[in-house]
């Protein structure tokens, strides 16, 4: 016979809660890191790759560990990065390999959770065995597995854009950083729409705090001025003070750095409270093809977007990806985008300089990582510089009318204004 | 309509207070069942009801075994009872109390003229805020003038006022005429003794004593068993 | 004048957005005892709901019912194989929805993909109201959710059915004596709560991003709704909502929306530890 007390029910409900808060801060997924040696395409496709490859590859394979989310909030940027990762194996092995060696992907999920990240990292080093690891996740799970890459002594590239200011000896971070994506288009933005009051609006963490930081100098450097910057929580549902301030504000330029179904939530609402692209111009650093498609054509019509890669880049390397991607795969719901992208090029740079090294051996591939110059990724020419990130052309998209989005600008090596030293 | 328990035995969280009781009772008839304080009384009452689980024995209502009912389906099939404590929702009115029991509000009044009269017309009350003795025959009318065949009482009359109780005697007897059976379980000797056909004495979680109360020698007996 | 009018309106929409997401978590916790951490996972499924219904070229609204029908089987099938047998232990009810929010949202990836989906907004642009202008679709949505905020509560204490669940609240063996059959009680009432998750679902997906990760933003704030409205009465729904949408949407207003999560988060810690110091039965 249940009879529940109010403080019983009050205790149990304050650990339950408790756990609900947690749920949505960490976002559960799969508490296991995917070893995908069983399950996922991609080691089947390196067979096949084995099967078909160019005869002088011998030896045993050269193993790639990639660590980025498949499940949780940021899991939709997963598939894209598991097909790509299918098409690095075939073009590296098609290339002669690695010292004449075959590499193989071991594909490891970190569940949008640093925790899950941690053990899926001890997994690629430990049990896998990789040579090296490509991460695109949050800088909360960088953070988590970068002492296990350095106790390993393991590279380890992080491919996804970011903050800025990492600085290890095992590390190069080859993803867009707040002095690549902003400096340049900030005031190419201001004078493209004549807007010059910017509005800031984040998700409360590292990454919109610091760009904003940034933003700021750029747009005071520019002639423009802040009227209003603001951060929400990860997964606010509802935006409408937050419009209403906007709106407040008078600005004529918005900068969202709002991350998935937060930017999806906000832009539509936006939208039905009359403050869309058509009255406030947004200049995203983060509104990928998945998001954007997401928020429909009526919403996005008109917004400038920059990121080092759109697969409307029409480079030869990324114009024979985006045909076979889309050959193989369904290039509608699972397009090739910035972290994908990224993923790829990382590979393509650790594959060069290991063959340039003529080894794997860590010591050697992160004295020819440092200061390779390389032309043949999806960004075309990129070049590692001594800070330890990348070098790569900034593109400006407008999304248009029908949801496309066409490059209207492109800023060729910009260089991270990052400083590393060790 | 008959219940029948065989070698009935249940506890509470392991711990047995029933060791084997079995007991009849029929349509038709009142037996009254007595036993000192602790001696598995109320523990029976909720076996019967489905309330406590048969930890072994057997329950058959007709010959049909019925053990593993839920209490709900025993009250559909005809049978009821009434509690020593909390036979009442405390929280809800008298008249949702009724309604709970089967009686829509055009009916109450019907069941309020004849008991408890001094709850007519106080439907809306909390059943909460009524006096034990008040509580205890609302309880007992919601079984009384129900149509079951068969209605188990722990303790009715327990705090009840000398008058309540004949009131209360005179409505269990009714209800023998109208063909139904009465297991009344009752400390209140003289009411048993008014309204009994059979006797049955419970002594540590055991039936002791059972006779038809026309049985010469079961007075002596019980107030030996009872030590009074 | 204006801003105040425009800030009111939009602590009404969050009022009626928390008040019809925390109802089906009000009426299974506060009434029943569980915890359900599924419940997001049932808002997740209507507004799915609503982008099937979108997406097959029908009505929109037409998915209220369809989410409230598809929802109730969906809570009551739940409460039969999975709640049913540990109604006594909190402990194995929160594991058990935790798993089955897990199970349903990789369900959820499988059939729809972790992209998001588009639900349009069926009523688009703005209405005047005194002399503020204001989404149209947040005034019907802020009254289609009072009514059926409304309704459930008018079922849960006026109708048979609701006595009865009170009954069984007040004393679940006295109501099984008295020949209510409790376990078809608790099916009703969790498939009804699960329903009002699941219509919350189609009110919100016109708003938000329909994907699979919905129902962890919404789970929270259901939690914080019956906390600070106090789970001894159902209508603490209504309650706890208007505080914590005032809250919310004061502090959003004054300071940011950071310090409004926060501020909404004490209120609830110094909810529970006010609660704690008296032991009241729970009613309705």
């Amino acid at each position: 016979m249940y009879k529940g007390s109010y403080s019983t029910r009050m205790r149990i409900l304050a650990a339950a809660s408790a756990m609900g808060f947690m749920m949505a801060a960490c976002s559960s997924g799969s508490s296991e890191a995917e070893n995908t040696e069983e399950t996922d395409p991609t080691t089947e496709s390196s067979t096949e790759t084995e099967g078909t490859q160019s005869p002088e590859l011998s030896g045993d394979s050269v193993k790639i560990g990639i660590l980025f989310s498949n499940s949780g909030p940021a899991g939709v940027f997963g598939p894209p990065t598991a097909n790509i990762s299918e098409l690095l194996v075939e073009d590296i092995n098609g290339a002669g390999g690695i010292n004449g060696r075959p590499v193989e992907v071991v594909l490891a999920d970190d569940a949008s959770d640093p925790e899950v990240g941690r053990q899926a990292m001890e997994q690629l080093l430990d049990s896998d065995q990789v040579d090296v690891v490509i991460g695109t996740h949050s800088s909360a799970t960088r953070e988590a597995v970068k002492p296990l890459a350095e106790a390993a002594n393991i590279p380890y590239i992080y491919a996804a854009l970011y903050e800025g200011g990492e600085c290890s000896s095992v590390m190069f971070n080859t993803g867009e950083v707040p002095s690549q994506q902003l400096k340049p288009t900030i005031p190419w933005v201001m004078e493209q729409t004549g807007g010059k009051k910017w509005f800031l609006l984040g998700n409360d963490y590292a990454w919109p705090q610091k760009s904003f930081e940034l933003a700021r100098e750029y747009i005071e450097e520019s002639g423009g001025e802040v009227v209003g910057e603001q951060y929400v929580p990860l997964g606010t549902e509802d935006f409408s003070s937050i419009v209403q301030e906007i709106s407040d504000s008078e600005a004529d330029l918005l900068l969202p750095a709002l991350v998935g179904g937060d930017a999806i939530a906000f832009e539509t609402q936006a939208v039905d409270f009359g403050i869309g692209q058509d009255e406030i111009a947004r200049l995203a650093n983060i509104y990928e093809e998945n998001v954007l498609a997401a928020m429909g054509p009526e919403v996005t019509d008109g917004m400038y977007v920059s990121l080092g890669y759109f697969k409307e880049l029409n480079n030869e390397v990324n114009q024979d990806i985006v045909e076979r991607y889309s050959g193989q795969f369904d290039m509608s719901t699972a397009p090739i985008a910035t972290f994908s992208s990224h993923i790829y090029d990382a590979a393509t740079l650790y594959a060069d300089a290991a063959n340039a090294a003529e080894t794997t051996e860590t010591e050697a591939v992160l004295e020819a990582m440092q200061g390779r110059e390389i032309k043949q990724t999806l960004n075309g020419d990129v070049a590692i510089t001594e800070s330890r990130h990348l070098t790569q052309s900034i593109h400006v998209a407008q999304v248009q009318e029908d949801g496309s989005q066409e490059i209207v600008e492109t800023f060729p090596a910009v260089v991270p204004e990052e400083t590393c030293e060790l | 309509m008959r219940l029948n328990a065989t070698n009935l035995h249940a506890g509470y969280g392991g711990v047995p207070a029933l060791h084997g009781i079995s007991m009849e009772i029929q349509s038709g008839e009142i037996v009254a069942l007595v036993g000192r304080n602790g001696v598995g009384k109320t523990t029976l009452v909720k076996t019967l009801m489905g309330l406590l689980p048969v930890t072994d024995g057997e329950l058959l209502l007709d010959d049909q075994p019925i053990t593993n009912w839920a209490p709900s389906k025993r009250v559909r099939a005809g049978l009821r009872a009434t509690f020593q404590e909390k036979g009442l929702f405390q929280e809800l009115t008298v008249g949702e109390n009724l309604r709970l029991n089967g009686f829509e509000p055009n009916a109450q009044d019907a069941v309020l003229e004849q008991f408890p009269k001094s709850l007519s017309g106080r439907q809306s009350q909390r059943a909460g805020t009524l006096s034990g003795g008040e509580q205890k025959m609302l309880a007992a009318a919601c079984a009384l003038k129900t149509d079951a065949s068969l209605i188990i009482m722990d303790e009715p009359t327990e705090g009840l006022q000398p008058s309540n109780v004949e009131v209360l005697g005179d409505h269990i007897d009714n209800a023998r005429s109208a063909g139904r059976g009465v297991l009344l379980i009752e400390q209140h000797i003289a009411l048993a003794n008014r309204l009994a056909d059979r006797f049955i004495v419970v002594e540590k979680g055991r039936v002791v004593e059972a006779s038809p109360a026309d049985d010469p020698t079961i007075q002596t007996r019980i107030k030996k068993r009872l030590a009074i | 004048m204006e801003a105040l009018g425009i800030e009111l309106l939009n602590g009404l929409g969050l009022f009626a957005t928390l008040g019809i997401v925390a109802l089906g978590l009000g009426i299974v916790f506060g009434l029943m005892g569980v915890i359900n951490l599924a419940h997001g996972e049932f808002v997740m499924i209507g507004a799915y709901v609503a982008y099937l219904v979108q997406d097959g070229g029908l009505n929109y609204w037409l998915a209220i019912p369809a989410a409230a029908v598809v929802l109730f089987f969906v809570g009551s099938a739940v409460e039969m194989v999975l709640i049913r047998r540990i109604y006594q232990k909190p402990e194995l009810t929160i594991l058990a929805t935790f798993g089955l929010s897990i199970v349903l949202r990789q369900l959820a990836e499988i059939l729809f993909s972790k992209n998001s989906r588009k639900v349009s907004n069926p009523i688009p642009g703005a209405t005047d109201v005194f002399g503020i202008t204001f989404p149209t679709y947040r005034l019907v949505l802020i009254v289609v959710a009072t009514l059926i905020v409304v309704a459930v509560l008018l079922l849960f204490t006026k109708s048979r059915f609701g006595l009865t669940v009170r009954a069984i609240v007040a004393n679940r063996g006295l109501a099984e004596s008295s020949g209510i059959r409790t376990s078809v009680a608790n099916i009703l009432a969790f498939g009804i709560g699960a329903a009002a998750a699941g219509v919350a679902g189609v009110l919100v997906a016109p708003l938000v991003s329909v994907d699979s990760q919905i129902g962890l933003s919404y789970l929270p704030g259901a939690f914080l709704v019956v906390i600070v409205g106090g789970f001894t009465r159902l209508w603490g729904v209504v309650i706890g909502a208007a505080i914590v949408a005032a809250v919310q949407t004061g502090v959003t207003h004054y300071v940011d929306a950071v310090w409004a999560q926060i501020a909404a988060l004490v209120l609830a810690v110094v909810m529970l530890q006010l609660s704690r110091s008296g032991s009241r039965e729970v009613t309705i």
